[in-house]
């Protein structure tokens, strides 16, 4: 077998090392650039989380200063949200995915795909710059809001640090455009016989809206970031009122209004959660089909509430603005579109949960960060409904309530979306399987570490604390919640221990993980009918045809529990679908 | 044709032909079809659309406040519009030519669209001139900042179009002409040419 494969490789697939692995045009290494990239961010991101709990847990030891807890807080959300969530689900795992999942040989546009994953390294680099600039990095938040964001002189990171910052994640807008151009044109125009819309996998409809998303969006945050550098650098006054005095100094700029630049930046900033939630809604749906040997309970209802999702979530911005003062009748509307997108969010829970009745369990380390999906979507999500009352969100605004709720609903979801998503599909990526126990290790450890983190901070927020608040302690009502902070950040450590532990995990099994063969879940898409790893155009031979949709296990009269979808019906023995 | 071959030496026999680059990298398997690139460009289109809507509707909102004062409006912007538009024409006139198999019409006419493309620039540029020449920089009003911000946006994106024109042109004296790329590229110019009369019509009506 092996030696019959040998023969099918020309002599052109023998590249250098530089074109195999560096620069590569080829959609699986691309997509494993951009993933273990979004690793070493994560990494980062993680550090800075806990450098933060050390400070709120122990103000007194003096780990970080005020600005540089800003910065943290600051960085910390940047790199979550822009350089892992997103680079790995739009990025990572949709370019090892798409084409495999869609019988393609390639991207649509293999070179500009390549020039997506390098400008997002520029991005990258330009951000962690920003750690050198005098001052620091940005002290904003993720968020940037002007003024703090567009005066230089407004605190220490507002100097090169915010320039810098402003400028990476324009560079991220072109990256992200590239590619979310290529995932679109790829799945509408590059998928094989058979592969109707209706038989793609759910991963591939999530990942598809999400580039629709990313397609739209990116480009208005690129336009708020370039109105923000012309406030910055040009003397304009886009975002800059009249009348402020900073550090005894009236400011020149006049006109400008802040809420602008709130505007623009939510109208991005929503659909991104979505961005990063919807992909991971599909890797899920994968998953827990397969470990549940049961075909996926109402595919067109998880299709259409996808796409309902993606359709309400331009609406749904002026949910983050409550507080700005905007007309009531207004706000009213954003709470409807808001409360609205609860609905297709409960049809997908509710299909997932039934998916999973009376299935045949196996709880796999991927089976289980799916189920943690759920469960932190769920226990995010709910607080979604308090908070997207606006008359409720008025005193929990920018409380630890919100960041809670945020952090469990689409941080910790997308998170575990994309770890489920590394362990069931590492032995395709690198033909080795990774180590189950410790891949038990790091779940447990996550989960733990994630209801003992975000669990507590709705009861925080509840008690008023703040968000983004350095030091607490000059507030007596605040200081007496000391003992929680503590719990927060002891749980925290489990959170990072845990990662520690999947580190270990990926790169033991890279060098020594037990081989895997072509199929070894057992499972549909048509990724499983490739080699593990699947060679430089993805099968030998012709490239698979679809007969079926992508979730027929354990169907009645089959030989096995599953039906491929790539087997005819006379190979498989069963009625041809119609 | 009988065409006297002066070489004493036989020529060289003929090389294999050689694998061309985007085998390799493709192996077995078929190129994307051709839809594919006309679907990525109105994806581009579609991207850079929300991009500036997103501006203009930030002017939009600014336009309403007190301190929005209007900009004397230079008289160039006629002759900008009416070379974007010509250009547009001519470039449709060109694809017509080619349509009916008329080669020298086809040049003539996607040259001239070229050209006022550049013509375009050239009158963008004599506006900026202009208006700096009034004394009005970008940092002076908010509508010089939007006239200033969007106007060179679009310039850019021209920019863009023309090196992609340069190079159409440049095959087409070569005589490589596909009719599929001139209408690839036609998407994108007459987008841009609606995009500019958007533009007009935002900051001067």
């Amino acid at each position: 077998m092996a030696a019959a494969t040998e023969l099918h490789v020309p002599e052109a697939h023998r590249e250098s090392f530089w074109t195999r692995y560096v620069f590569s045009q080829d959609h699986k290494v691309i997509g494993i650039q951009y993933l273990l990239t979004s690793f070493v961010m994560l990494l980062i991101g993680g550090a800075l989380a806990m450098a933060m709990r050390v400070n709120l847990a122990w103000p007194q030891s003096g780990i970080l200063q005020a600005d540089q807890y800003l910065a943290a807080v600051s960085m910390h959300g940047t790199l979550m949200v822009f350089f892992v969530l997103t680079p790995a689900l739009l990025g990572g795992f949709a370019n090892f995915l798409v084409p495999l999942k869609i019988g393609a040989r390639d991207m649509a546009f293999p070179f500009i795909n390549m020039l997506s994953y390098w400008v997002f390294l520029l991005s990258a680099l330009v951000l962690l710059a920003s750690f050198f600039a005098p001052g620091g990095p940005l002290n904003s938040g993720w968020t940037a809001y002007p003024p703090l964001s567009a005066l230089p002189q407004a605190a220490p990171g507002s100097g090169l640090g915010q320039s810098l910052w402003l400028v990476s994640i324009a560079i991220f807008c072109v990256s992200s455009l590239l590619g979310s151009l290529n995932y679109i044109t790829t799945i509408l125009v590059m998928r094989t016989p058979g592969m109707r819309l209706g038989r793609l996998p759910l991963t591939v409809w999530g990942i598809f809206l999400a580039a629709i998303l990313a397609l739209l969006t990116f480009p208005v945050l690129m336009a708020a970031g370039i109105l923000l550098l012309f406030d910055r650098h040009a003397g304009t006054s886009f975002f800059i009122p009249a009348g402020l005095v900073v550090g005894g100094e009236v400011i020149r700029h006049t006109g400008g209004n802040p809420l602008l630049w709130q505007h623009l930046f939510w109208f991005f900033g929503h659909p991104e959660v979505y961005i990063v939630i919807l992909p991971p809604m599909g890797i899920v749906s994968d998953v827990i089909a397969n470990f549940a040997r049961k075909p996926i309970f109402g595919y067109p209802a998880m299709v259409g509430s996808m796409v309902a999702i993606t359709v309400l979530s331009f609406l749904v911005w002026g949910h983050h603005m409550f507080v700005s003062g905007m007309h009531p009748l207004l706000g009213t509307g954003f709470a409807i579109t808001t409360l609205l997108i609860g609905t297709p969010s409960a049809v997908k829970t509710f299909n997932w949960l039934v998916t999973l009745w009376r299935g045949k369990l196996y709880f796999s380390t991927a089976m289980l960060f799916a189920l943690g999906f759920i469960s932190t979507f769920v226990a995010g999500g709910l607080t979604g409904i308090f908070l997207g009352n606006a008359a409720v969100d008025i005193p929990l605004h920018d409380t630890f309530f919100v960041v809670g709720h945020f952090h469990l609903v689409m941080g910790v979801a997308a998170l575990f979306g994309i770890f489920a998503g590394t362990y069931f599909w590492f032995p395709k990526m690198f033909g080795r399987m990774m180590d189950e126990r410790l891949g038990r290790v790091h779940f447990w450890l996550s989960i733990l570490g994630v209801y003992g983190t975000f669990f507590p901070m709705y009861y925080l927020g509840l008690a008023g604390m703040h968000r983004r608040i350095f030091n607490y302690q000059a507030f007596p009502y605040l200081a007496k919640l000391q003992p929680v902070q503590v719990f927060i950040t002891l749980s925290a450590f489990l959170i990072f221990l845990g990662g520690l532990v999947f580190a270990y995990n990926l790169f033991t099994s890279l060098a020594n993980g037990p081989r895997a063969d072509r199929n070894p879940w057992r499972a549909t898409t048509l990724e499983w009918f490739a080699d593990s790893p699947p060679p430089h155009g993805n099968w030998h031979g012709d490239a698979p045809r679809v007969y079926r949709g992508p979730y027929e296990y354990s169907v009645p009269g089959a030989r096995e529990d599953y039906l491929p979808q790539w087997l005819s019906p006379v190979e498989a023995g069963v009625e041809a679908e119609h | 044709m009988a065409v006297t071959v002066r070489e004493v030496a036989p020529p060289p026999p003929p090389k294999p032909p050689a694998e061309p680059p985007h085998e390799d990298r493709r192996p077995e398997g078929p190129p994307p079809p051709r839809v594919a690139t006309r679907v990525g460009i109105w994806l581009f289109v579609g991207a850079v659309t929300l991009f500036f809507l997103a501006l203009t509707s930030a002017l939009l909102a600014r336009a309403e406040g007190l301190d929005w004062v209007r900009i004397p409006f230079p008289r160039i912007l006629w002759g900008s519009t009416a070379a974007i538009l010509s250009s547009s024409f001519a470039l449709e006139q060109a694809r017509r030519a080619l349509g009916k198999g008329d080669g020298k019409r086809f040049r003539g006419r996607l040259q001239l669209a070229a050209l006022l493309g550049g013509g375009f620039l050239a009158a963008q540029f004599t506006a900026w001139r202009e208006l700096s020449h009034h004394g009005l920089s970008l940092a002076n009003s908010p509508h010089t900042a939007y006239f200033y911000l969007l106007t060179g946006a679009h310039a850019a994106h021209l920019l863009g179009g023309l090196a992609w024109f340069g190079a159409l042109v440049r095959r087409a004296r070569r005589g490589q002409v596909d009719p599929e790329r001139i209408a690839d590229f036609a998407v994108y110019w007459h987008f841009l040419a609606g995009l500019w009369v958007y533009l007009f019509a935002v900051l001067f009506l």
